[in-house]
């Protein structure tokens, strides 16, 4: 592949990140998953009361007021459900004892939910680490716990990332614009972010390594064996 | 006789040679293998000169002169960590080569060990009536003897494709062994980048330094101790590296050449073998009427010589002479006896070779790991300036394109 290549092959990414029917994509996805998951504990928690209400009416007949006491809880409890915040987003101590499977789209939603503290140019950065972590994900399922490689990946997605980010928001409102050493908080956050955009998928692209090796190997193999490449030609 | 078995052994020499061992690559040896093209070199020589241009416009004590003197120190850091990931894979490679209790190696003794047990020259002499104890007549010798190849035959058979699937992994292994190379050219074309712009960095820092002496004596002295400083050492680590990954990548090809003349090896073994159980069918039906059935190694033979041409080739016109001297000689025990010493010859052929490509093997792996180990050094140090990677030189970053 060219560097021109390269760069072509990464400026459609980007402008695949950055396209809004991708990230309303996103979003649309998350909101479906939640409500999804409303829906089947607002569910549950009916089903249950229902079958309390039968079984204590088996027992000593509740009569009307009983009834409407059991009808009024029904409704309480799906209101209150519908309106409750679905599971809440993970804080830092806890990304740091998630299993490294779940770890990515730990690290995902924990970034969603501290969007609204960031800057308008590092939120499309959060994107595109989102992107990134999406590709991460399906390579850590196979990935030993207690490789080189899941340590160091753990380390930036688990630790790096978050604490860098609670960094900048214990930064004053007010002085994250203020310029200190030739760099303002604003700028640093932004380098950052980039930074470990890059290495998330530089990590993407170490992980993938053994997998194209082995692939590259299997063709060469058969070429080998079945055109006899090499055994002829000594 | 001899005439007999001239026609038989005519086709069979057999020889493996086993490659000479790898010489040590001293660094300057290994600059230019990898070529670099003119239009990266002008790229290259361009973003040097960008690079020196705004170093020398900076003031010596600013955190901005410092930041890129950091960039210097890193150099080529990443290109040689790359190269050094890989060049320490390449010694599990000889070393596994050189096992010589599993694989191949286990099969063909095996498969030593029951043709010794068929050895028509190890059970007497065949043709003496069989008597008990030395007076009874009893039996034929003959027939017993022919009879042994009913029960080996699936242990046979077993070997041979076992052995087949010995020559499959070593041709797995020479696949891996060209993708790890393709990686290697790729590394190495990076590291002679690299070298190629450490190389106009030097001479560039040199020249502007020169030219400062008169009007700034003291960014001149800075310039060569520190940035000008940094950047001999780093050409040496990349020196260093590119000699060490060059020799890893003619190991590797000793590897592989290694591998290649093992599965010529493998394939005549398997061959002479067939062949030898083809004579012997053959032999007996000339010498005793007995029609010898051996199914396992007719179903083996019709399967592999398709797939090896060469066997297939090989046991066609080996088959038609037997056939023809079994018919018409007096002696046809002396063709099955040549047929064996054929199995013999490949053998000991291939013995030889391992005994050889072992020393080889482990000249060339005793210089790589010596190489290996001098190079961890300056790995070691590059480790180490990389620890202020996340400071955020990342503008200045100097790396191959």
């Amino acid at each position: 592949m060219t560097d021109v290549d390269r760069q072509i092959a990464r400026s459609a990414e980007l402008l695949d990140r950055t396209s809004a029917s991708y990230r309303s994509g996103l979003v649309r996805r998350d909101r479906t998953q939640s409500i999804g998951k409303r829906v089947t504990r607002i569910a549950i928690a009916n089903s249950a009361i229902l079958m309390a209400a039968v079984i204590i009416g088996l027992m000593t007949p509740i009569g009307m007021f009983g009834a409407l006491g059991v009808m009024m809880l029904l409704i309480a409890t799906t209101v209150a459900l519908a309106i409750f915040p679905g599971t809440p987003a993970p804080t830092p101590e806890k990304l740091r004892s998630t299993d490294l499977k779940a770890l990515p789209a730990q690290t995902e939603r924990w970034l969603n939910s501290q969007r609204a503290a960031l800057p308008a140019p590092a939120v499309s950065l959060i994107d595109q680490i989102g992107v990134r972590l999406e590709t991460l994900a399906p390579q850590l399922t196979t990935l030993g716990e207690a490789e080189p490689a899941a340590i160091e990946v753990r380390k930036l997605i688990g630790e790096q990332l978050p604490d860098f980010i609670n960094g900048y928001t214990r930064v004053p409102t007010n002085l994250r614009a203020v310029e200190r050493n030739g760099s303002s908080p604003n700028a640093q956050l932004i380098e950052g972010l980039k930074l470990i955009e890059s290495e998330i998928g530089e990590m993407t692209a170490q992980l993938a390594q053994g997998d194209l090796d082995q692939l590259a190997t299997r063709g060469r193999f058969l070429e080998i064996k079945y055109r006899g490449d090499e055994v002829s030609g000594g | 006789m001899t005439t007999m078995t001239e026609t038989l052994t005519a086709t069979d020499a057999l020889v493996l040679t086993p490659p000479a061992p790898v010489p040590v690559i001293t660094a300057e040896k290994a600059i230019g293998l990898v070529p670099v093209d003119d239009a990266k070199r002008t790229e290259l020589q361009a973003k040097v000169d960008g690079f020196v241009n705004d170093l020398v416009a900076q003031d010596v004590n600013s955190p901005e002169f410092g930041k890129r003197v950091d960039a210097i120190a890193a150099m080529g850091q990443k290109e040689i960590r790359e190269a050094a990931g890989q060049s320490n894979r390449f010694l599990d490679r000889p070393v596994k080569a050189m096992d010589q209790e599993s694989g191949v190696g286990a099969d063909l003794a095996a498969l030593r060990r029951t043709i010794e047990d068929l050895d028509p020259g190890k059970k007497g002499n065949l043709l003496a009536p069989q008597k008990i104890f030395g007076i009874i007549p009893f039996g034929n010798k003959m027939r017993n003897y022919f009879d042994g190849y009913k029960s080996s035959q699936s242990h046979i058979s077993q070997i041979l494709k076992s052995l087949q699937g010995g020559k499959d992994e070593l041709l797995m292994d020479n696949a891996a062994i060209d993708t790890e190379r393709a990686n290697l050219w790729t590394a190495m074309g990076r590291l002679e980048q690299m070298i190629v712009l450490a190389k106009t960095m030097d001479t560039r820092l040199e020249d502007k330094a020169n030219e400062l002496d008169h009007t700034d004596p003291a960014k001149a002295k800075a310039l060569r101790e520190t940035a000008l400083f940094y950047v001999r050492q780093r050409t040496q680590d990349l020196l260093t590296q590119m000699a060490v990954t060059v020799q890893g990548y003619l190991a590797l090809d000793l590897v592989k050449k290694n591998n290649v003349e093992l599965v010529k090896g493998v394939d005549r073994a398997s061959t002479t073998t067939v062949s030898a159980l083809r004579t012997a069918v053959t032999v007996a039906q000339a010498l005793t009427n007995q029609k010898l059935v051996l199914e396992q190694i007719t179903q083996l033979n019709t399967t592999t010589a398709n797939i090896i041409e060469s066997t297939g080739n090989l046991l066609k016109s080996q088959t038609a002479t037997i056939h023809e001297q079994a018919a018409s000689a007096t002696i046809p025990i002396a063709t099955l006896q040549r047929a064996f010493q054929n199995i013999y010859d490949t053998m000991d052929a291939i013995d030889t070779f391992k005994l050889k490509s072992l020393d080889s093997m482990k000249t060339t792996v005793n210089t790589l790991s010596s190489e290996i180990e001098k190079s961890k050094g300056y790995i070691a140090r590059a480790e180490g300036a990389s620890a202020n990677k996340l400071s955020g030189a990342n503008t200045f970053k100097l790396e191959s394109v």
